[in-house]
């Protein structure tokens, strides 16, 4: 009897270890998705950048006073930059005139080899007018890309002709001074672009 | 009545015809608009295998593209990249979804412009050696 006692409390114990495991797993991942955007003690350094566009040079110096919504990616990429493109358009566009008079989107090919500059202006103006492609040479996008803490590579496509671009899945919010001030990942909501684009317009 | 009864075995020939395809079904097919200038495409559907069976879809095949492929995503470190797979496990009796960020069919070489509200013709080819049509809207995904 107590030996069935003590075995039934140390499964209930183990259930009950596992039960509180798998809670709090859930609630790290939920709140990490739901993260305000200006948790700022994990976030890179990130930082201000000079690019080319086919308009000539883009310096993020000269977007002070404005919302930067920066995604790296390149137009050859099928799937999750047009995704990510039209939902940074459609959010840009759900804000208010004044608001959307205050953001702006930056869409940094990570293949200059591929993408023209003409050919960035002509496909990030697509998803929105107030996005612009932009691109610099290998150096630059990979010291760039580190300060914002992500990387990117070529991939041979096995079957296919060319390669892709392994890049970051996710779009860096930089408020009016120009801080990182989070990151909107891929597949999130519209409501969610629209709280982490207003979260920085209200830190700037 | 020699006419109704025929009629009658026509309906339900066809009927039988129909159902045999329902097995397997493809929902909500479509192609988000490529942007100006794009030269590749890529369908998402959902495709739903009501047999007691599992089957593969080992390939896809459409007249507006070149070349059609398997694609699915990997994540990793943050980083994201497509890679392309042989087939696709379509599990018995479950949906087996092609959507951003996870499995989609790649349209590689596309002949014409795609534009919101055409329709791209889809040739499922099945490990059961069994094909299937199935139809892909083409839509403005920025709306």
């Amino acid at each position: 009897m107590d030996r069935t006692l003590s075995r039934r409390i140390g499964a209930m114990l183990i259930a009950l270890a596992l039960a509180l495991a798998t809670s709090s797993v859930v609630m790290w991942m939920v709140l990490s998705r739901h993260a305000p955007s200006g948790s700022a003690s994990a976030l890179p350094e990130g930082g201000d950048f000079v690019l080319q566009s086919a308009a000539g040079p883009v310096d993020s110096r000269a977007f002070r006073g404005q919302v930067i919504l920066l995604y790296f990616g390149y137009t050859f990429c099928p799937d999750i930059c047009p995704s990510t493109l039209s939902d940074m358009g459609k959010a840009i566009r759900s804000l208010s005139a004044e608001e959307q008079a205050l953001v702006r989107g930056v869409f940094v090919s990570v293949d200059p080899e591929r993408d023209s500059l003409a050919r960035l202006h002509e496909y990030a103006a697509y998803f929105d007018p107030r996005i612009t492609g932009a691109s610099g040479d290998e150096q630059e996008l990979m010291s760039l890309l580190s300060r914002y803490g992500a990387t990117y590579r070529r991939v041979p496509l096995e079957d296919s002709e060319g390669y892709a671009v392994e890049h970051p899945g996710s779009v860096y919010v930089l408020d009016a001074r120009g801080q990182l001030r989070g990151r909107i990942t891929h597949g999130s909501t519209q409501p969610e672009w629209q709280r982490a684009i207003r979260g920085a317009l209200a830190d700037g | 009545m020699i006419m109704r009864w025929m009629s009658l075995a026509i309906v339900l020939f066809t009927a039988a015809l129909a159902l045999a395809h329902v097995q397997l079904e493809v929902r909500d097919a479509y192609v988000p608009q490529p942007p100006p200038g794009q030269t590749m495409g890529v369908v998402f559907m959902t495709v739903r295998n009501r047999t007691s069976n599992a089957l593969s879809l080992l390939g896809v095949r459409s007249d507006v593209a070149s070349k059609c492929e398997l694609h699915t995503h990997v994540h990793a470190d943050g980083r994201m990249r497509m890679e392309a797979v042989r087939s696709v496990l379509l599990p018995a009796g479950r949906d087996t979804e092609f959507r951003p960020g996870g499995l989609h069919v790649m349209l590689f070489g596309l002949k014409r412009a795609l534009r919101s509200g055409d329709q791209v013709p889809l040739t499922l080819e099945l490990s059961d050696g069994t094909t299937l049509r199935a139809v892909a809207n083409v839509r403005d995904t920025r709306r």
